[in-house]
């Protein structure tokens, strides 16, 4: 929260520096399963936040020790790319990072059906390729379809947004600019089923009323991330669909042939 | 079939659970039905189910697997089953008799078995076994992977997406439900074989599969594997 | 990298179908995959580009600081390369400190570019003694299914060649030039990698995961078109002869020629 130098954040309109409502989500591009090995996969573009997000597992926790003897642990790893940032980042770990990757764990903990996996884990992997304000949540949105696409089970669907106060004023989904130069943020993830809050965090200032109506205002706003969360996951399983229909091939039957099977398959 | 299928996302409500009974993939929660699942939604007979699209292999009892050994021991092998738990295999298991820490001697890491899972516990402590009419290690041919929840579309109702594949490519084909595939025969016929179920497994949730299997080995391989050993009688 | 073993059957079904020339994916055994390279894939860097060579996923971000030049070369700017193998990219990378690996890909992929002297060095200064540019290329493995060197390599110079010097120093806020400049570049001497591997008598260029995973060796060459060579790497536990060799020098710069019109095409089309 730097102090701003004179930059007009929001105009006498109520319009944001990009054109915004003050409960107005950036744009959402999601696509689901774009990387080959992993599990599953998700990249996002939100803003000008460019995220790729994959999943591995569940499988078995080595070493042992990790394992916990009725569920399976989610792991999380959340990572800025050296070049995401506009100066460049060293490489490696450092405690933002891991104090990201923890509460986006623990909310994932939440919605997903450990206890099918005793002594499992699930390993969760976040690159920031190009950071804009509101990393952490656009990691874990991703994040979310990744494991939608890896078609792990889970109570509900996960999405997050943020809300801050920028010249006094609270707004969703803050910028760049309104980030650096915002009085407060408010990140917040919800269980898209159950409305429960499952990640929150909070850095500034806000008064008692302002953060009930701020909490409201997040809340809200992750209607719009799902919908984007959705549309990915539509888009991943029926995007053949629509070219099929269009021209479905008329075969040519083959010939009947006794099969010469050794190993009978069994249906299933 | 023809009727379009709906996808469903983990967490959507299905319906009143006055009207469906929930089973596999979704659960009732108060007075709905939940999604616990990505996937197409099945409504039969007033039960409802969620298909999946992708996820990992659950082991059951009885299932007839390909393996891969990934660890030799003293007194037995660690078994890939691609499950998310790795697979002991006793030596009182194999169909050998194997002397204590003579184990590398019948079955070395990288070794692929057709085995069958023993039993799953509760604590999801897998066994399996190479003691059962069929099962043996795997020699030659070709491994592939699919997502394990395509294997029934892969096999087809009473294996007709095989034998599909069969009246096309010579090779001996079997899928593991673990959605390993092991497939044997002249190279260019496993190449074959190959991208055939790679197309099952890519396009199984959508209709018109067999049609489009069976054009696309047509197109591969005009007359299937009897070509040139008979003429159209038709 | 990988460290399950591959299976006794897919090694042996690769090298039958070695035997009549042939691979798992119907290339030729001299021929690379499907190569898309998208330059300025993060606007943000100061010159990026996203390259999928097969499955292969890597982005290369390249990243402008102002620094303090080193004693003994008072007038030359810095360069870096550094690799991230991201957990993502194969279910059998780890987090942690950089692996082996990703610095000896990391090391090579530096070598072909700084040794091409495809940047000038002393371009880079801007105030001889006190402060000159630092080029940080930093590569995120995104999807591990073979053959990184080259992924890597391609990335690098297609994001080098498209990166940019601010007009102004971003510690300072200081004027540095009117506007922003390309990277002093020497346009004649791109270079990159091409791999090759040896499985048995054969030899493949490009390999895909297992074939890199079952290769007895292999050698990553930093060779411009012209057949100039910059960076050369062998790996793997068996051995070359010095005829094969020469004779896979020649064909890297043979090769290398389709590969350096796309990196230039992809670097024009962003521009």
């Amino acid at each position: 929260m730097g102090v701003n130098p004179g930059i007009e954040l929001i105009d006498k309109n109520g319009k944001r520096t990009d054109g915004r409502k003050v409960d107005e989500v950036r744009p959402i591009h999601i696509e689901a399963g774009v990387l080959h090995r992993a599990d599953g996969s998700a990249y996002l573009e939100w803003g000008n936040n460019k995220v790729m997000a994959a999943v591995y597992g569940p499988r078995e926790f080595n070493p042992r020790r990790f394992q916990k003897a009725d569920k399976c642990v989610v792991r999380c790893k959340y990572n800025m790319a050296a070049f995401s940032t506009s100066d460049r980042k060293r490489p490696g770990p450092d405690r933002r990072s891991q104090e990201i990757s923890k509460v986006i764990a623990d909310a994932f903990e939440n919605v997903v059906l450990t206890e099918k996996w005793p002594r499992g884990v699930i390993d969760i992997n976040m690159e920031i390729l190009q950071a804009d304000a509101g990393t952490r949540i656009a990691a874990l949105t991703a994040a979310a379809v990744a494991l939608a696409d890896a078609g792990i089970p889970m109570k509900g669907m996960v999405a997050g947004c943020a809300t801050g106060k920028v010249d006094g004023k609270l707004c969703v989904d803050l910028n760049g600019p309104e980030d650096n130069y915002g009085e407060s943020d408010l990140p917040v993830a919800v269980n898209m089923t159950t409305g429960e809050i499952v990640l929150l965090q909070m850095d500034g200032h806000l008064t008692g009323r302002e953060f009930e109506k701020a909490l409201d205002m997040t809340v809200k706003a992750c209607d719009q991330v799902y919908q984007a969360q959705r549309d990915a996951l539509e888009r991943r399983f029926t995007a053949k669909l629509d070219e099929l229909e269009k021209d479905t091939p008329a075969p040519r039957r083959g010939k009947q042939q006794e099969a010469k099977e050794v190993v009978e398959a069994e249906v299933a | 079939m023809s009727q379009k299928r709906e996808l469903v996302i983990a967490g959507d409500a299905i319906g009143p659970a006055s009207e469906w009974k929930a089973t596999t993939g979704c659960k009732q929660v108060g007075d709905v039905v939940v999604a616990l699942q990505s996937g197409l939604l099945a409504k039969y007979n007033g039960k409802v189910s969620v298909i999946p699209l992708n996820g990992s292999y659950e082991p059951r009892a009885g299932d007839t697997v390909v393996g891969i050994v990934s660890e030799a021991n003293p007194g037995n092998w660690i078994i890939d089953i691609r499950a998310p738990w790795d697979a002991p295999m006793h030596v009182s298991e194999a169909p050998w008799r194997v002397d204590f820490g003579e184990t590398m001697a019948y079955l070395r890491p990288g070794d692929a078995i057709l085995c069958k899972i023993l039993f799953v516990d509760g604590q999801k402590k897998v066994q399996v076994t190479l003691k059962d009419r069929n099962l043996t290690k795997l020699e030659g041919g070709e491994l592939m992977e699919v997502p394990p929840v395509k294997v029934a579309r892969i096999i087809g109702k009473n294996g007709s997406m095989l034998n599909l594949i069969k009246e096309y490519v010579e090779c001996w084909l079997f899928v593991g439900q673990n959605g390993r595939i092991w497939i044997n025969g002249e190279p260019d016929e496993v190449l074959l074989a190959k991208r055939a179920i790679r197309l099952i497994a890519d396009e199984a949730h959508l209709p018109g599969l067999t049609d489009r299997v069976r054009a696309f080995l047509e197109a591969s391989k005009p007359g299937g594997v009897d070509a040139d050993l008979f003429t159209e009688e038709e | 990298m990988e460290d399950n073993p591959v299976s006794v059957i897919k090694r042996d079904f690769i090298k039958n179908l070695l035997a009549e020339d042939k691979r798992e994916d119907g290339r030729a055994l001299d021929e690379i995959r499907a190569l898309d390279i998208q330059c300025g894939f993060v606007p943000r860097a100061n010159g990026s580009a996203y390259v999928q060579l097969g499955n292969t996923k890597v982005i290369a971000g390249v990243k402008t600081q102002v620094e303090t030049p080193y004693n003994d070369t008072p007038n030359r700017g810095n360069f870096m390369t550094s690799a991230e193998m991201c957990i993502m990219a194969s279910p059998h990378f780890e987090a942690g400190p950089p692996k082996i690996e990703a610095i000896e890909v990391a090391r090579v992929t530096d070598r072909s570019l700084r040794e091409s002297g495809i940047i000038d060095m002393e371009k880079l200064c801007i105030e001889e003694g006190e402060a000159v540019w630092g080029v940080f290329v930093d590569l995120e493995i995104l999807d591990y299914d073979g053959n990184l060197f080259d992924a890597c390599s391609i990335a690098a110079l297609a994001a080098v060649m498209g990166a940019k010097l601010p007009a102004t120093c971003p510690k300072t806020g200081r004027e540095v030039y009117a506007k922003d400049q390309p990277l002093p570049l020497v346009k004649t001497n791109a270079t990159f990698s091409t791999t090759f591997v040896k499985i048995g008598d054969k030899t493949l260029t490009d390999p895909a995961l297992y074939e890199e995973l079952i290769a007895d060796t292999r050698v990553t060459m930093g060779v411009d078109p012209k057949g100039n060579v910059r960076a050369m790497q062998k790996g793997g536990f068996g051995a070359w002869t010095v005829d094969e060799i020469k004779t896979l020098r020649k064909k890297a710069a043979e090769l290398g020629k389709q590969v350096n019109k796309e990196i230039q095409a992809a670097v024009k089309r962003a521009a």
